[in-house]
């Protein structure tokens, strides 16, 4: 595909009035004069009253033309490119190496080319993502004395606005060969004066008053410019590699000229249309005019005066530049060192022109620098007989090793490169600027040397494209391998943007959206979903909010068990008003927990009518009735006290029982318990065995009777609290066999409770969104009718669209799920815990625990990661508990991504929530 | 791959320095760039001194030898590895064209709103003028009370 050159016909019209006018007139167009209007007299020109003389604009920018992704100057063409984010936090080291060498070898394929690194910020795109989730969602109803739909969505962008730095952009620019623009320009003004100036590319270059020669200069600039297109095509296989650069957009070439030209003023968050992608000269007055900038004799700033949202701004940005590098270690100490400023609020851009030199360029370089320095060496020691400083032999060391380099190593990574790296640094005022700098200075201490120069506001203009080099001060010189460990593209990359707004990123504050049925549905993982962290570390709290926002946003129908209480709380939030129910278990209806009734039995109407259809239903229906059956075996077997339980014939007895009264859901423990007196063989023994623990005056009722109704309303409740609050868990530590009646009852009442919550998932709509949380997931997997459960958890969530929010303290307690129960970590992989696409682990302070869950998170262990589970909301003042606003930061496994992320309920729309949350018991007045 | 990198900012860090004709070491010592500023400075200071007819004879080329040190060592605190000389010349130049901030020039000719004269003329039938009340009291503070002599 040709590319389209038509901008540089426009050359020559700047060429023509920079001669004549200052670069700021300002172009207005006359009134149109009819040229035939003369022809009828004869004359070509009027004597008087021809057309007034208009001054055309000349921009004050280098830039004179861009045609899609090329932009054009006096001096040459740029293309540029707009790279790929790419992970870096908690990925394995030898993942960031290789990424690191093939964004090196990347850079080595494009010697001698004058490169321009271009890193800015834009804001979360918020009415964007208001627009898209407001159709995706399904909202409850507005209530009355409550945040309406519309205040939700606005509170929610308002938030997400907080942030001048929510989305990092990477821009590479990339020079074509420069030698030839002159080319485009003499071209050009050939073909202008032959009269054809509407078309597109070079099309009037063989029409015109010389034909003859016009033929001969279009085959020459024909020549010329393919040329230019096939290195173009090559330098954008380059750059699609390991760069991930695709050509940049008409908005995202907007957006870096707006950057550029307003350099730190605030961020426009509704940007002006960009339509096409090539730019005119008289185009260029769109930015050119964005700002002023200005600057006082050697003042460390320069002032940056525009508009932003309608209103005067100004803002005082200082830039910086990159200084001496000392050694660094990449990625086992060192962060990405073009990253480091990105941890700061103030939302710091880089400029970076580099180019890489061929290889007899640095060879020539060093040789030369050696001899100055062996020189140097003999002046002092033959001319003078003095001791030269050491540093020299050790600089004719280093050129020797680095000449060596060259020589031996193949691998494209010692190339050489130079360079010259700024940051701007924006700040309301000029103490402000100084101060950050100062910030920064310390940030890069003691590797990197950072510098402050005069010169600013030449300094300020490196950052818009196509603008000269200010200054060769602050050159840097490295090799291409160096120069990659700078890896500006790094980002989080997770969530899904569908969603509502609930995390934002611990590094940048980027707001991250999530929608908890997205990757169910488009990619088909599972929903299993393990919340791991210590006490006080915000797990409950995270299960509310995405629980509250699920029936907010999405109309999910959301079961949470609820064994403390916090959560009940959430049914009584006013936008929830009639839709949410809150069930204490203890007070429910007698034969609430029947296990026989926790199994629901399939429904025939939902199979094929046909014979295959009677196979497959039989077949699932006897699974069904063999499930619940041993459901009840479980039940009962964990009521019995420890000494019997394990007797060989326990088992037996209790099959026979059961398989007497038969497999049915209309059953319930009493006819077992009466099956079991007429059973021979024991039978009697255990009945007597459980019959004190069933009575039906303690919570053991629940298990006895079959209820009238569910305790839920399927038509309204979408938010439905089980609270198990009164039930008295086991002791940790404590053999079963000290056990008190109480405690050895709890343990198969929260096992029913929770597959009375499953089975709710059965008996709504298999296409609604669902989401169930479970505290306690210690509990849960200490038995096999809870293992079970789990596994059903996994095996199901997908075909019904359930979420489950597993919670629990220890990490391990998900991975012997499924997978070795001796405990074996190599058999980790082989459990439940490598099918939990999302994984959410908070604060933890163990060591042990902090390798497995690190383990869970699939993040390497043993290379400092484990420290840093241990600093997870680590802003909790140590005696007050976590506050209500304090973020609960998470670090969330999503598929391949994995980022530090903290739970975000800040605004006035959250008040309800954070209220109803907070679990601080002074505070919330309980 | 061994990952720990350097630049090759040593390698370039290299100060010549002149440390006199073999054999004969000066009692300074002083980068060899020095001694090019100091001989531009001594002939800039040589030519303002001719020009200007001072300080005639040989104690004016030691004064302006003097004055060609003293700027040279001024000049070089500027001056590093990192600070070629041509990119603090460079950096010079680029502040002299500076755009600076100009505050907006106060007004020269003030143009009086006329109603605010017009209210305080007590004409009857005439309409009230539609201002607000700050506007008004600035008015009656700032405009000629003219109420009695149109009574008159």
């Amino acid at each position: 595909m040709s590319r389209a050159w038509a901008a540089p016909r426009q050359l020559h019209h700047f060429d023509l009035c920079a001669r004549s006018q200052p670069p700021d007139v300002v172009a207005e167009s006359g009134p149109a004069v009819d040229p035939r209007r003369f022809r009828s007299t004869g004359r070509s020109r009027p004597p008087t009253g021809g057309a007034p003389e208009v001054a055309e604009y000349a921009p004050r920018l280098a830039l004179r033309a861009i045609t899609g992704h090329l932009a054009h100057t006096r001096r040459g063409t740029t293309a540029w490119y707009r790279l790929a984010p790419r992970p870096w936090s908690m990925r394995a080291d030898q993942d960031r190496e290789a990424m690191m060498s093939s964004i090196g070898l990347a850079l080595a394929q494009l010697p001698d080319r004058w490169l321009h690194w271009r890193v800015s910020w834009r804001p979360y795109p918020a009415a964007q993502w208001a627009r898209r989730h407001d159709e995706w969602a399904t909202p409850l109803p507005d209530q009355p004395a409550a945040t309406s739909w519309e205040q939700h969505l606005v509170g929610q962008q308002q938030r997400a606005l907080t942030s001048p730095k929510a989305i990092k952009d990477v821009y590479l620019g990339v020079e074509i060969n420069r030698g030839r623009a002159w080319i485009s320009a003499l071209a050009d003004q050939m073909t202008s004066r032959g009269g054809d100036r509407g078309r597109g590319r070079w099309s009037g270059r063989r029409s015109g008053r010389w034909p003859g020669l016009q033929g001969v200069w279009g085959r020459f600039v024909d020549g010329e410019l393919d040329a230019l297109d096939d290195e173009i095509r090559a330098v954008d296989t380059v750059l699609s590699g390991a760069l991930g650069g695709e050509p940049i957009s008409a908005p995202d070439m907007l957006q870096l000229l707006y950057r550029s030209c307003a350099l730190g003023l605030p961020a426009e968050t509704v940007m002006p249309a960009a339509p096409t992608t090539d730019w005119e000269t008289s185009d260029l007055a769109a930015v050119d005019q964005l700002a002023r900038w200005t600057a006082d004799p050697y003042a460390p700033v320069v002032q940056v005066s525009g508009t932003a949202a309608g209103q005067r701004v100004t803002r005082h940005v200082l830039i910086a530049s990159l200084g001496r590098m000392g050694e660094i270690d990449v990625p086992g100490v060192d962060l990405p060192w073009m990253t480091v400023p990105d941890r700061l609020a103030a939302p710091i851009e880089w400029s970076a022109r580099m180019r890489v030199l061929p290889d007899e360029h640095a060879s020539r370089s060093l040789r030369h620098v050696a001899a100055r320095v062996e020189a140097q060496q003999r002046h002092y020691e033959h001319d003078h007989g003095l001791h030269a400083p050491p540093d020299l032999a050790r600089r004719i060391e280093l050129a020797a090793q680095v000449r060596d380099e060259l020589d031996t190593d193949h691998t494209g990574l010692s190339a050489r490169c130079e360079g010259w790296w700024r940051l701007a640094i924006p700040a309301t005022t000029e103490r402000a600027a100084l101060e950050t700098f100062d910030q920064v200075r310390h940030l890069y201490h003691p590797k990197i040397a950072v510098e402050r120069c005069e010169a600013q506001y030449q300094l300020a203009r490196e950052f818009i494209p196509g603008e000269p080099l200010a200054t060769t001060a602050y050159r840097r010189r490295m090799s291409v391998r160096h120069a990659a460990m700078a890896v500006p593209m790094t980002a989080e990359l997770i969530g899904d943007d569908h969603g509502p707004l609930v995390f934002t990123s611990s590094a940048t504050g980027r707001p991250i959206a999530w929608d908890p049925w997205h990757d169910m549905d488009t990619r088909q993982v599972s929903g299993l979903t393990p919340i791991i962290g210590t006490l006080g570390s915000g797990k409950t709290f995270l299960m509310g909010t995405l629980a509250a926002q699920a029936v907010r946003s999405a109309g999910a129908y959301v079961t949470l068990l609820d064994p403390s209480g916090p959560l009940i709380r959430l049914t009584e939030l006013p936008e929830l008003r009639g839709h949410a129910r809150a069930v204490s278990l203890l007070d429910a209806p007698a034969g609430t927990l029947n296990p026989f009734t926790m199994i629901t039995d399939p429904q025939r109407r939902t199979y094929r009518d046909d014979p295959s259809g009677d196979t497959a239903y039989r077949r699932d229906l006897d699974t069904t009735q063999a499930q619940r059956a041993a459901l009840v075996i479980s039940v009962l077997t964990q009521l019995l006290p420890a000494a019997i339980r394990r007797d060989g014939q326990v088992q037996q007895l209790l099959l026979h029982a059961v398989n007497q009264i038969g497999h049915g859901p209309d059953h319930d423990l009493t006819e077992v318990l009466s099956a079991l007196r007429y059973t021979s063989g024991g039978g009697d023994r255990l009945a007597s065995s459980l019959g004190p623990i069933l009575s039906t005056s303690g919570p053991a009722r629940l298990l006895l009777g079959t209820p009238e109704q569910e305790i839920w309303s399927a038509g309204t409740d979408r938010l439905l609290v089980l609270s198990t609050r009164g039930l008295t868990p086991p002791r940790e530590d404590v053999d079963q066999q000290d056990w008190s009646l109480d405690e050895q009852l709890s343990l198969p009442l929260l096992h029913l409770a929770a597959w009375l919550a499953y089975r709710r998932v059965y008996e709504l709509p298999r296409a609604a969104p669902k989401l169930m949380g479970f505290d306690e997931l210690r509990w849960l997997s200490m038995t096999s009718t809870g293992r079970t459960l789990i596994t059903q958890f996994a095996r199901d969530n997908r075909k019904y669209r359930a979420r489950v929010l597993i919670a629990g303290q220890l990490a391990s307690d998900v991975l012997k799920l499924g997978g070795d129960k001796s405990g074996d970590k190599s058999g980790d992989e082989s459990g439940l815990a490598a099918l939990c696409h999302d994984v959410f682990v908070g604060r933890t302070t163990d060591e042990a625990a902090q390798a497995d869950a690190l383990r869970l998170l699939r993040i390497p262990t043993g290379i400092g990661y484990e420290a840093h589970l241990g600093e997870l909301s680590a802003t909790t003042h140590p005696t007050a508990g976590l506050a209500a606003d304090a973020p609960r930061e998470f670090v969330w496994r999503s598929g391949e991504a994995c980022e530090g992320v903290q739970l975000d309920v800040t605004g006035d729309h959250f008040d309800g929530l954070r209220q109803a949350l907070d679990t601080n018991a002074a505070r919330a007045g309980d | 791959m061994i990952m720990l990198s350097r630049s090759d900012d040593e390698l370039y860090s290299v100060q010549g320095r002149y440390l006199g004709p073999p054999g004969r070491t000066l009692l300074w010592q002083a980068r060899y760039i020095a001694y090019v500023i100091w001989a531009g400075y001594a002939f800039v200071f040589v030519v303002v001194r001719q020009q200007l007819s001072l300080l005639p004879g040989l104690a004016g080329y030691a004064v302006v030898a003097l004055a060609a040190v003293i700027a040279t060592v001024a000049t070089m605190r500027h001056v590093s590895v990192e600070r070629p000389p041509s990119a603090v010349l460079a950096m010079f130049l680029a502040e002299l064209r500076t755009p600076r901030h100009t505050p907006p020039p106060s007004p020269t000719v003030a143009v009086s709103d006329p109603r605010n004269v017009a209210v305080h003329l007590s004409v009857p039938h005439l309409p009230a003028p539609q201002v607000s009340g700050s506007r008004l009291s600035e008015s009656r503070l700032s405009g000629p009370d003219l109420s009695g002599f149109w009574e008159r």
